[in-house]
């Protein structure tokens, strides 16, 4: 049993008003469109947006490893700030549990947008934190064991 | 950044940990793939993450970090390299050694003259460690880039949402 922490920031601009970055935050359909990375998105995406809401994203069963992401609103203020927690899953096993804050500020050009994570990832960060670069990792791993067999 | 990146004890346990991972990862692919190649595999992870351990604690010392900046501009001799730096040429010589045994730096020696230069492979895999921990939301405001970028989008419904999706 380990916990291991982490906390980053990433920043982005965007050629867009606040009211239209915060829209594909808080509207679904938009969200699930750049959110879900793994083109195998169960269909029972949810994203209940008021504070207090609940979101849920899970991997269709039977991919492996299968993720589950659950999450809760905890602050939002229209085109500002969404303050999120959540946790994460692999396989049926919590792996972590952050708090996640998304900054929106208007500048000349559009909309500067400032991720914040707090994480703790539970049992072997390795596995946790890089939840989808580990099987990169291994992939590769498997890639150049297989052309050297070949 | 996890407390091990510093170096000392946490890192050797981290590097143990890895390893442990590494064994049940090769265990669930020796089901499709030999023992052997199972093998292979933790040998390549314990291989990366040793790797690792001496990049970053080659990297947590400022003059290390002032070397590696300008080599970054090309090759250059160790006296050099001590130039701009406010400690002995002595001092510079260890420090090249340290980043050499990591793996970030290569050198050369010419009549008297030693050239280091950086090894980009190295610096890389150091890069690429810190990238994967930052990747899945990097990848998905890059994304929403993407799709704030699109001109008219259409209502979106949940099929859509999911077509669109696996189209990645």
């Amino acid at each position: 049993m380990s916990v291991s922490h982490g906390s980053w920031t990433i920043e982005r601009e965007y050629p867009h008003p606040p009211d239209q970055v915060f829209a594909a935050w808080s509207d679904p359909g938009t969200k699930i469109l750049w959110f879900d990375l793994s083109g195998s998105a169960d269909s029972d995406y949810r994203s209940d947006f008021r504070v207090g809401g609940t979101e849920s994203f899970h991997m269709r069963e039977g991919v492996a490893p299968r993720f589950t992401y659950d999450a809760q609103y905890r602050d939002i203020v229209e085109d500002e700030r969404i303050v999120t927690t959540y946790e994460m899953s692999m396989d049926g096993r919590r792996i972590s549990v952050s708090v996640a804050t998304v900054e929106l500020s208007a500048t000349p050009a559009g909309t500067r947008l400032v991720y914040t994570e707090q994480g703790a990832f539970l049992d072997g960060l390795d596995d946790a934190a890089s939840r989808r670069s580990g099987t990169t990792a291994q992939l590769d791993a498997l890639a150049t064991v297989l052309k050297e067999r070949a | 950044m996890p407390p091990n990146v510093a170096g000392g004890c946490g890192s050797v346990l981290q590097t143990l940990e890895n390893g442990q991972f590494a064994v049940k990862r090769a265990r669930n692919l020796s089901s499709y793939l030999t023992i052997d190649a199972a093998a292979t595999i933790v040998v390549q992870v314990l291989d990366s993450a040793a790797t690792l351990d001496r990049a970053f604690r080659a990297l947590a010392d400022p003059s290390r970090r002032q070397i590696v900046d300008r080599l970054a501009a090309g090759p250059a001799s160790v006296s050099e390299l001590a130039r701009p730096l406010p400690i002995t040429l002595a001092a510079v010589v260890q420090h090249v050694q340290v980043l050499e045994a990591s793996g970030l730096v290569e050198s050369r020696k010419t009549g008297r003259v030693r050239t280091c230069s950086l090894n980009q492979d190295a610096l890389r895999a150091a890069e690429q460690w810190l990238a994967d921990r930052r990747s899945v939301w990097e990848r998905r405001l890059d994304r929403l880039g993407a799709v704030l970028d699109e001109p008219a989008r259409e209502t979106d419904t949940p099929t859509t949402a999911s077509r669109r999706s696996e189209d990645h």
